[in-house]
């Protein structure tokens, strides 16, 4: 059962960043292939540059492949070396079994055709006969909640259900390698619930290639992941928790920091007291506590202010909170600048790099004077690498 | 079950630096085979181009038969008045013309075609791999669908004129398979010029409204020195010359001269093929 659909083996692909410069090496490389020349190509020519290099992998039936990496990693260069589009410049791609792209959603349909005539084009571009087609419409029809709109012409359709439609033909047509390139957030939730549990029935019979930077559906659908950075690969195994910590690693650099508000309050200062500094602010997960350090200063008019420290994950989702207010202490300010500590206790936070975003209101008004996001990135480290923000030392007993 | 293209055997299928760029002959079977499974696809794919073409437009299929009828009647009422001079020619001028100006646009309208196909499915181009081929053969059949209701035109003028066809003009559909391969052929060219260069398609426009005065189409075939010689170059006019000559006489007119043109277009189209499968992911990798 569990047969291997497709195996890379060391391969590079380059691109050219100059237009025209790449229509030239287009035309050299087309007359060479037209002579039957075979040329040394491991060498960049000016303005090439490796999208992908040396990346091999390999994927059975049942195998769900999540595929991370930055904009421009070459995670969709890896997937048309797959469907085939392109070709590699370097070692073999082999795949074995039909291939589904979920690539492009509305690529193949056309805006005049009704989304049943629309189905039967796609059909057929993915390798159906029409009798198959005619057995599976009514079947796509229903899973793309499409019933009334089916003979209305896709130009018609909005977004979520031009990649309803496409998702259901796909996933129809039975692929035994199935590409999905971060087109599943058209959906609404409740949809992209409906197509990861369609996902997962079909995996038995599919391997599949997830690219999605949205690492709450990585860790829920895939099996391994790949973790690519400017074409190379930098973490592949089965460990998908692992593989997220080095995406974030490789490819969260830069802090997004961002300061608004009234500007009347000012964070002159801000330390992670318990953190060592190694390379960047490192918290151990379990057994660290974290007590930040900071000197705020607010202008005199404000009399009292309060305090709201969050951290939040690389996505921007805030995961824990801790505010001055609700543990009911009094600030009051006189203009001089306040030094203060404050510990939120030990985060059990699944290692990951975190951020710190810092706001400071105006007492009992709401008034953001000051806030301060993403004003620190920290780094946890541990071994409870889980699927989960956080990670709690539970107390088990078998009753 | 008929044409299933989905085979019992998973397929297995390879790519590498080197191992699909080969010119040599091992590639033909395979070519073939896919060209073969792909009957259903290239089907779908023309039934689609046929039927989006006319939904917004109100005359629909008289637009086909309006340009050419004009233009005939048009020429007949000037070489009637002998301002423009024709020789004498095998069946009344009007039908002539209009049978010749139908072929030309099974030509050229088959080229013009083919050279967009790729243009107008980019999205589909660069993001799935499927025989990319079908593209350019379904859009062929908007064409083909053409000049069935322009000889709907054609059998009314003859009926009209009087003119009289014999058994030959069972004939004279295979005359045009050449035609079709060559614009086939040419167009496999062009279509992937068109997805680099968007020039390409306008370039070949003026092209071809040229190559319709060079060849026969309007008057009938030169027999005056330099012009001879310029016809018997012209693939087309071959084709042309022996329709004329299957309706009016039931026979080959220049047989021979045919076979060449016929061998000619066959060969475009091979090479065109092939030449085709090759760019393909070249192209893929640049557009």
């Amino acid at each position: 059962m569990n047969e291997t659909v497709i195996s890379i083996d060391g391969v590079g692909k380059k691109y050219c960043r100059n237009l025209r410069r790449s229509m030239l090496y287009g035309l050299h490389d087309i007359t060479l292939d037209i002579l039957n020349v075979h040329v040394e190509s491991r060498r960049l020519r000016r303005d090439e540059f490796w999208s992908l290099q040396d990346v091999s992998l390999e994927l059975r039936k049942g195998e769900v492949l999540g595929v991370l990496g930055a904009n421009g990693a070459g995670k969709s260069t890896l997937l048309k070396l797959i469907s085939g589009i392109i070709f590699p410049d370097m070692g073999s791609v082999r795949t074995r079994g039909k291939v589904g792209e979920l690539i492009e959603i509305n690529a193949g349909f056309h805006p005049m055709l009704t989304g049943r005539e629309n189905i039967y084009v796609k059909g057929a571009i993915l390798g159906l006969s029409k009798r198959e087609i005619d057995k599976a419409l009514d079947e796509i029809v229903a899973f793309a909640e499409l019933d009334t709109f089916i003979d209305t012409p896709v130009k018609y359709y909005s977004s979520g259900m031009h990649m309803r439609l496409g998702f259901a033909v796909i996933v129809h047509c039975r692929p035994e390698i199935l590409l999905v390139d971060e087109v599943l957030s058209v959906g609404d939730v409740s949809f992209r619930a409906k197509c990861f549990n369609k996902i997962n029935s079909i995996i038995s019979e599919a391997g599949v290639i997830f690219v999605s930077h949205n690492m709450a559906d990585v860790s829920r659908i895939c099996t391994s992941v790949m973790v690519l950075n400017r074409g190379e690969c930098k973490y592949h195994g089965g460990d998908v928790a692992r593989g997220i910590d080095c995406y974030y690693r490789e490819c969260a650099t830069g802090s997004s920091q961002l300061v608004s508000g009234s500007d009347k309050a000012e964070l002159q200062k801000i330390n992670i007291m318990s953190a060592r500094n190694d390379g960047g602010m490192v918290v151990q997960s379990q057994a660290d506590e974290f007590i930040l350090d900071m000197v705020i200063s607010a202008v005199v008019d404000v009399p009292r202010i309060e305090v709201v420290v969050t951290i939040t994950s690389l996505e921007q989702q805030n995961v824990l909170q801790g505010n001055s207010n609700f543990d009911g202490v009094v600030m009051d300010n006189n203009g001089e600048p306040l030094h203060m500590r404050v510990n939120l206790g030990r985060l059990h936070l699944v290692p990951g790099v975190y951020g710190v975003t810092v706001s400071i209101h105006r007492k009992n008004r709401g008034e953001i004077l000051a806030k301060y996001s993403n004003c620190m990135l920290f780094r946890v480290t541990g071994d409870r690498v889980g699927h989960a923000l956080i990670q709690v030392p539970a107390v088990w007993e078998t009753v | 079950m008929k044409r299933d293209p989905a085979p019992a055997m998973p397929v297995e299928r390879q790519y590498t630096n080197d191992v699909m760029f080969r010119l040599g002959m091992r590639v033909w079977p395979q070519m073939f085979r896919e060209l073969m499974g792909s009957g259903d696809l290239i089907w779908i794919l023309a039934k689609r181009n046929v039927s989006v073409k006319y939904r917004q437009s109100i005359l629909s299929y008289l637009w086909v038969v309006i340009p050419p009828v004009f233009a005939v009647v048009l020429f007949s009422y000037l070489t009637s008045r002998r301002v423009i001079n024709v020789g004498p020619t095998p069946i009344p001028y009007l039908s002539f013309a209009l049978l010749n100006i139908s072929i030309w646009l099974l030509f050229s309208n088959a080229l013009m075609s083919a050279t967009r196909s790729l243009v107008e499915a980019e999205t589909l181009v660069t993001r799935v791999n499927f025989p990319k081929i079908t593209l350019v053969i379904a859009s062929v059949s908007d064409a083909m669908l053409e000049f069935m209701i322009r000889l709907m035109a054609v059998a009314v003028v003859f009926y009209l004129q009087g003119v009289n066809i014999g058994m030959g003009t069972l004939l004279a559909p295979l005359m045009l398979i050449p035609l079709l391969l060559l614009a086939l052929g040419a167009g496999f060219l062009t279509s992937i010029m068109n997805l680099i260069v968007r020039d390409t398609a306008s370039l070949l426009g003026i092209i071809l409204t040229l190559g319709m005065f060079l060849t026969p189409v309007l008057y009938p075939a030169p027999k005056l020195e330099p012009f001879v010689y310029l016809n018997l170059l012209n693939p087309i006019s071959p084709v042309l010359e022996n329709i004329q000559g299957l309706l009016a006489y039931g026979q080959l007119t220049n047989g021979s001269l045919l076979f060449c043109s016929s061998l000619f277009s066959a060969t475009v189209f091979l090479i065109g093929w092939r030449i085709f499968n090759l760019t393909m992911p070249r192209i893929n990798e640049r557009a």
